[in-house]
């Protein structure tokens, strides 16, 4: 009995001993460097979006679309390869609208962090302003997600305008008739983002051009109506006047037009001849 | 009398005798109906205008402003040449204006109007261009503001260690370990550049990762540890020889 427990008591001794050796084997490595291999099991780190590059005031194109890129870090500590590039996405968001990034690309890859470029495409009826956000967001392959709304963005103001036709003519017109309707309107499209509330039109005398004869400017109107023979707005030669009241472009979208119709109160007293605008209407806006 | 057939051709130059006219500018704040460049006294604020050009002609564009107060302080071209298929912001024609530094400036406005026209080069050979006589009108007000006050002083620590340091017999030294310490240094006042990336981004948070397998420095001191293993172990020894002897003897 007595040699079981001497035996047993030093079976346990020993075992203590080995069970506290890997604690003595780490102490002889004290400030040196030693190799070890580790097993680790890593959770999956949500990624992040450290930065939005800041860019420069936007300038739409007149009619049409404007491409920006916006260019943004994603970070992810499991590895930049852990992003899931086809999840970044870039929004440009002012009031109700939302501008969304049709194509993002990884343009430089850290270890853990990548630049994203994403183009997004503009209207030019986009409002201008100095407060759009700019939300960018990515996943990685965990459907984490990242998002940064931080930065915002200007967009400027656009002025432009197109015209279908730069001209009114009328192919034949009867001595002393009036409200004779020009054979073509002029449409006028507003192609930016800005509104008019003022529309000034400049109107010019006629003249023959084999009898000189003259038809007054103050015998020419406008209306924003075809078929009118009451209510235009007559002309003041080689003076502005304010048509406002019925000719305006004061909004603008994505198809903003308006009709100009003109007519002539043709005198009597002159020559049957081809009459030509001394010089050239103007119209304005503001 | 008969009736007597006209043929009228009423030429426009509307919106400046071109199919389609216009150009970008400088987004300003519109507050209770009026935009506002605000500019402080003393200093000067640029304004842009960015002509288009969807044509295949080159277009003339001339700026006609109307500023009572003289505030602007750079010389326009009598004409601005824009080279077909010029869109967005490829041109920008600077307008700078200037506030002087005078406080009774600030919050007063200064109406001014720009009168943007254009028109299609028709002659090349041609000195004279002619411009039709409006196009697009804009108007602002330039609002004084105070002035862009100075960065407020930065002061720098440069934090020094306090040091140890001994002093050597020469120059009769006393041998003794003595410790300086430094007085923070404030430094004059400089203003801080900011520089912000323009094309690509610079700032990463980039960190070094771990690959499984590297080398691992142990850093702390296990030597109090094996004592206490140690220790713990012949505790444990005799504890349990006692038990043993106690209960194997009955």
């Amino acid at each position: 009995m007595k040699n079981k427990t001497k035996l047993f008591v030093g079976m346990s001794i020993i075992a203590l001993m080995f069970a506290f050796l890997p604690l003595v084997r780490a102490d002889v490595c004290v400030g040196q460097n030693c190799p070890a291999n580790i097993n680790l099991t890593i959770g999956n780190v949500a990624p992040t979006i450290p930065y939005v590059v800041p860019g420069s005031a936007i300038t739409l194109n007149g009619g049409t679309t404007k491409v920006v890129t916006v260019t943004f870090n994603a970070t992810d500590d499991n590895g930049y390869a852990d992003l899931n590039f086809a999840t970044a996405k870039v929004e440009l968001i002012k009031g109700v609208v939302t501008r969304t990034s049709s194509a993002c690309i990884p343009v430089l890859n850290g270890t853990i962090t990548s630049t994203i470029d994403c183009t997004v495409t503009l209207n030019f009826y986009d409002e201008a302003g100095a407060d759009w956000m700019v939300n960018a967001t990515i996943k990685d392959l965990a459907n984490a997600p990242a998002e940064n709304s931080s930065n915002v963005a200007t967009v400027n103001s656009l002025d432009y305008v197109t015209q279908d036709v730069t001209y009114f003519a009328w192919a034949s017109a009867t001595l002393g008739t009036n409200d004779v309707e020009a054979n073509n309107p002029i449409t006028l499209t507003n192609g930016g983002n800005q509104n008019y509330a003022t529309m000034n039109i400049k109107g010019q005398k006629a003249v023959g051009e084999v009898y000189l004869d003259e038809i007054g400017a103050d015998k020419f109107s406008v209306s924003n109506l075809t078929g009118q023979t009451t209510g235009q707005i007559y002309m003041i030669n080689n003076t502005n006047v304010d048509v406002s009241s019925m000719l305006n472009l004061n909004t603008h979208g994505a198809s903003v037009t308006k009709n100009i119709y003109a007519y002539v109160n043709v005198p009597t007293g002159i020559s049957a001849d081809t009459y030509l605008s001394s010089s050239a209407w103007t119209i304005s806006l503001a | 009398m008969g009736l007597v057939l006209f043929t009228i051709v009423i030429t426009l130059f509307s919106l400046c005798f071109i199919s389609g006219a216009g150009f970008g500018s400088s987004y300003l704040p519109d507050v209770n109906g009026e935009h506002q460049l605000r500019v402080p006294i003393g200093s000067n604020v640029s304004y842009f205008i960015y002509p288009q050009n969807f044509d295949e002609k080159i277009l003339l564009v001339k700026i006609n402003i109307t500023d009572g107060s003289n505030l602007l302080v750079n010389q326009l071209q009598d004409y601005y040449e824009v080279p077909p298929n010029t869109s967005s912001d490829e041109i920008k024609i600077e307008l700078i204006f200037s506030l002087e530094n005078n406080t009774e400036l600030i919050g007063k406005k200064f109406p001014v109007k720009l009168d943007v026209l254009s028109t299609y080069k028709t002659n090349e050979t041609s000195s004279i261009v002619t411009f039709s006589p409006l196009g697009f009108s804009k108007s602002f007000f330039v609002i004084g503001e105070p002035a862009v006050v100075g960065i407020p002083p930065i002061i720098e620590l440069v934090l020094v260690s306090t040091s140890s340091s001994s002093s050597s017999g020469g120059g009769g030294g006393s041998g003794t370990t003595t410790t300086k310490k430094e007085t923070p240094v404030i430094t004059e006042n400089k203003p801080v550049e900011i520089t912000t990336p323009k094309t690509t981004a610079t700032n990463e948070p980039e960190t070094a990762s771990e690959p499984a397998g590297t080398t691992i420095t142990e850093p702390t001191n296990n030597h109090n540890l094996l004592i206490v293993i140690i220790i713990v172990g012949l505790i444990v020894a005799i504890g349990i020889t006692i038990i043993v002897k106690k209960y194997g003897e009955m």
